[in-house]
């Protein structure tokens, strides 16, 4: 008797996963089917196949948290940027970010996080490795992802990870071993800073601090911002540098590293303030149902003089568009490293789960017809980073700077 | 009482010609594409209530709510001008519009334009204030090309033909009258884009029934538009269709 019991027990399923998540795995599985730009090329990377799979997977999670991280692995089945399910656990390579962040940027060289960009009254030295955050070596967790990503994508994930263990709370302190070459390790504490910039909110991003930097050096317009949102001031501030710039300027740059894209026709809007011919375009997204130029409608002041460009691995989405349809009209020249190649545009969805769904619904085709998903943007002029360059200041910069002053200086027009 | 006496007796003659016989009946008695789009015009208040129209304003509220975006929309027309805004917060102003012939747009995020060529004269036919009861001026050509379910109801699918550029698919509900959707390919600065729009919550304003609910879908994006304020007939001044500077700078002077 005992025996039939037991095999009765047996014979029935488990405690089933909630229903929300089966749902909510039909939702992704579906948009993702309904919405991918190419339904041949997601065939044969056997999306049909994977569905019978990971709902198996899904229906024999013990947790939510497991089912997510069932769709998340399906959804990475596809080896595409911009998918992304929010919700879950922070997991080792995704960024975390506290409000606060510290008093310095990061690069990486070789797999280990340096020290750069410091502010006054740092605390720390420019061009000194950073070896443990908290009293918790870097090493292990950057190697770890070293296993799983490469190239550009690699040193974007190894910074981001750094500095999610760099950030918290404004005015927290946060214990460091940085080691300058050739000389001891050593321990000291850096006080965060409050996040640079005016909070913002889009859509279902939370509330992010948009910072937009503009300055002269010397007779050259800067611009640098961290991400292309918020155009109500972000517009602004290009039309007024760029017009601050109107005859003085023998150059101008936009510094896109670390920024990770926003809004994509942003870039289209942007680049208006640098091409004067109508009928333009930076390239080309394609849907399931249309192909759409993103085109450049030129601004009513806008800077004809030589531009530079700076990007890095950390660059990625609209400003890798902006940055190489401006390479590809052959109107900026661009320095620094290769971009992240993460340049598909995507949408953000609420799914039944309540967790946000982030999914790609185009590709995005340079100019000159490479995609740049997977390649990224190559500079024309790539700027090597080096301990001892970060430690004299801003090498990517500097060459930017050299290029706009060998050019010929002839002050340019401004009006179109 | 039966009309034909020799109906019963003919039943085995009916079955066996039933769907030839109901075929040829639903061809005698099918209604032709103008009859349905003027159809549409009598039943959401008729021609002389429509030729009455001298301005329009519709104003409420746009929502994106798969993106979880939502601002405000106004909608004005009159003598063939048009001005459309909505406002969204943190992404600002969006304004398009046709001003003496002149249509443009102009916003923070991709700049102002004047809009030329087969995009310019699809938003002048729109401004157009005569463009539901006059449609016959601006699509010579309409065809019944079969029938579609829209939102559960049955509608015919009418595509209607333009002088030139490209066609409009409608579709109006068999049992209303009313127009429910409309897709077309709509010619843009970025290329040709597929647009559907679905109309809904018709209500009597001055003696013409206007969609209150409006869904637009073009380029992956789906937004809804529903307006608490539809005004036929009120003062809108000249002032409202000013170009913007930003576009007037942009305008040939033998244009404006």
């Amino acid at each position: 008797m005992l025996r039939f019991v037991t095999m009765l027990l047996l014979g029935l399923p488990l405690a089933a996963i909630e229903p929300v998540w089966l749902l909510t795995f039909d939702k992704v599985w579906q948009l993702v089917q309904d919405k991918h730009w190419d339904p041949e090329e997601l065939e044969r990377n056997g999306w049909t196949r994977l569905k019978p799979e990971y709902r198996a997977k899904v229906e024999q999670a013990k947790s939510g948290a497991e089912a997510r991280a069932y769709i998340q692995e399906m959804i990475q089945r596809l080896k595409l940027s911009h998918f992304h399910i929010s919700g879950g656990e922070p997991v080792e390579e995704s960024a975390s970010f506290g409000e606060g962040r510290p008093p310095f940027d990061v690069a990486i060289i070789d797999g280990r996080a340096w020290i750069w960009h410091t502010e006054p009254g740092a605390g720390v030295a420019a061009g000194a490795e950073i070896l443990a955050v908290e009293d918790q070596p870097l090493a292990p967790g950057l190697q770890r992802l070293g296993k799983v990503r490469q190239g550009a994508m690699l040193l974007a994930r190894q910074r981001a990870q750094v500095l999610a263990k760099l950030s918290g709370d404004p005015g927290g302190r946060v214990d460091l071993t940085t080691q300058v070459p050739g000389s001891a390790p050593q321990k000291l504490t850096v006080t965060l800073l409050a996040p640079k910039g005016q909070l913002t909110r889009f859509g279902f991003l939370p509330p992010m601090p948009i910072s937009i930097e503009t300055k002269r050096i010397g007779d050259v317009g800067t611009i640098a911002f961290n991400l292309f949102l918020d155009p109500v001031r972000l517009s602004p501030a290009f039309e007024a540098a760029v017009k601050g710039c109107a005859t003085t300027c023998r150059g101008f740059i936009v510094d896109l590293r670390g920024n990770p894209g926003g809004i994509g026709i942003l870039a289209m809007g942007l680049a208006g303030f640098f091409v004067n011919q109508p009928d333009q375009f930076l390239g080309t997204m394609v849907r399931r149902d249309s192909k759409l130029k993103f085109t450049v409608n030129p601004r009513s002041v806008v800077f004809r003089g030589p531009l530079a460009i700076l990007i890095d691995s950390s660059t990625a989405s609209t400003a890798e568009i902006m940055a190489g349809g401006l390479q590809d009209l052959g109107r900026a020249r661009i320095f620094g490293s290769r971009s992240m190649g993460a340049a598909l545009p995507s949408v953000i969805e609420r799914l039944p789960s309540g967790d946000l769904f982030q999914y790609p619904v185009a590709n995005y085709i340079s100019r000159n017809g490479k995609a740049l998903e997977g390649e990224g943007v190559t500079p024309d002029q790539i700027v090597n980073l080096t301990p001892a360059s970060l430690a004299a200041g801003d090498p990517v910069l500097d060459a930017a700077l050299q290029w706009i002053h060998a050019q010929k200086s002839v002050l340019p027009s401004n009006r179109r | 009482m039966l009309r034909y006496s020799g109906f019963m007796r003919r039943r085995a003659f009916f079955h066996l010609t039933a769907a030839s016989l109901s075929a040829a009946y639903q061809k005698a008695t099918a209604p032709t594409a103008a009859s349905i789009v003027d159809n549409f015009v009598t039943v959401t208040g008729g021609p002389a209530a429509y030729a009455k129209i001298v301005s329009e304003v519709a104003e409420g509220t746009v929502n994106m709510a798969a993106q979880n975006v939502s601002g405000k929309v106004r909608v004005v027309k009159k003598s063939g001008n048009a001005y459309t805004v909505i406002e969204i917060p943190t992404i600002g102003k969006m304004e398009e519009g046709v001003t003496k012939g002149v249509a443009w747009e102009n916003n923070q995020i991709t700049g102002a334009r004047v809009r030329s060529g087969e995009e310019r004269e699809v938003h002048v036919r729109n401004a157009a204030i005569d463009l539901d009861h006059q449609w016959r001026k601006y699509f010579p050509k309409a065809d019944l090309v079969g029938s579609e379910s829209v939102a559960g109801e049955d509608c015919y699918k009418v595509v209607l033909t333009p002088k030139s550029g490209e066609p409009e698919t409608r579709y109006f509900s068999k049992k209303s009258g009313l127009m429910l959707k409309m897709t077309a390919t709509m010619p843009t600065q970025m290329g040709p884009m597929p647009m559907e729009s679905t109309m809904g919550d018709y209500r009597l304003v001055q003696g013409v029934k206007r969609p209150f609910k409006l869904g637009v879908s073009a380029g992956g994006q789906v937004a809804e538009m529903l307006f608490s304020k539809y005004t036929i007939n009120g003062p809108v001044p000249d002032s409202a269709f000013v170009l913007p500077p930003e576009v007037a700078g942009l305008v040939p002077k033998t244009a404006k």
